[in-house]
């Protein structure tokens, strides 16, 4: 039986992912703007404008999607194997 | 479908952070006191992450261990509470369902193990065909003790790495939540 829905995992995930990355984005420039673990995931994450900013926060809700979604997808198959 | 509750999640995932915060620092701390660099980097995780973690003080130790707990229960009480209002339309079944210790344990150990060797692999075939700043393999150096390089031998240790991972996390979450099951419903349908 399929427990948990990984399209509304990966949304929820997607979620937390634009709310974290909103408050680091905001934050980083006051603290230094280290963004080194950041530039491989979030290419553009590095470059000054409002439209590169927006444009971040879209690709870090991408990527939390992908890793909700990716894990509850897993899980799901684990899950009607063993049960 | 099921509601999740998110109080025995969060608790399960603050064990395993903070646990795993203790690990990393008392191993840095270890290795510093026998003299044994360049092996160990887990602890920079934090320094980059935890506001106010400045490096290996008391001060710093403690207020480290108190913001990842929190940032445990703020990110699943951030999470589930989503994914239980976007899935509210779709419940459907009444029926409680209670696992054993060995069926949770033995789907999350398979789960974490496909999932995190499922993202190394994908993050360092990448990586061997990208330029090096754009290397995601810079944050599995600093989670997988050993692993500094992109060749065969530091792929196995990372897979191994992996593997303990993924035991130590699918032990804690398996246990938290058998734990709450023995109390209260975890699943609300």
């Amino acid at each position: 039986m399929k427990d948990y829905n990984a399209n509304i995992a990966g949304l929820s995930l997607g979620f937390f992912s634009i709310l974290t990355s909103i408050v680091y984005f905001s934050v980083n420039p006051i603290n230094g703007g280290f963004r080194e673990f950041i530039i491989p995931f979030i290419p553009i994450a590095n470059e000054p404008g409002t439209i590169k900013f927006i444009g971040s926060i879209i690709i870090a809700g991408i990527w939390g999607y992908f890793l909700g979604f990716t894990f509850v997808y897993i899980y799901n198959f684990y899950q009607r194997k063993f049960d | 479908m099921k509601k999740i509750e998110p109080y025995p999640i969060a608790s399960a995932l603050f064990f395993i952070f903070e646990i795993f915060y203790i690990i990393c620092m008392a191993g840095k701390f270890i290795l510093i006191q026998l003299n044994i660099n360049g092996f160990w980097h887990m602890h920079k995780l934090w320094e980059k992450i935890l506001p106010g973690f400045n490096g290996l003080t008391l001060l710093s130790f403690t207020l480290g261990l108190i913001e990842v707990g929190l940032g445990a229960y703020i990110a699943v009480y951030i999470i589930v509470p989503t994914y239980n209002r976007l899935i509210r339309n779709k419940i459907n079944d009444k029926e409680i369902t209670r696992k054993t210790f060995n069926v949770r344990f033995k789907t999350l150990l398979f789960t974490i193990l496909s999932y995190f060797t499922f993202l190394f692999i994908v993050c360092f075939v990448y990586d061997l065909l990208v330029p090096q700043y754009l290397n995601m393999s810079i944050i599995w150096k600093i989670l997988l003790p050993g692993f500094s390089d992109l060749t065969f031998l530091s792929f196995l240790i990372g897979i191994f790495d992996i593997i303990i991972y993924s035991f130590y996390s699918a032990s804690i979450i398996a246990g938290v939540l058998n734990y709450f099951d023995k109390g209260q419903v975890i699943n609300i349908k």
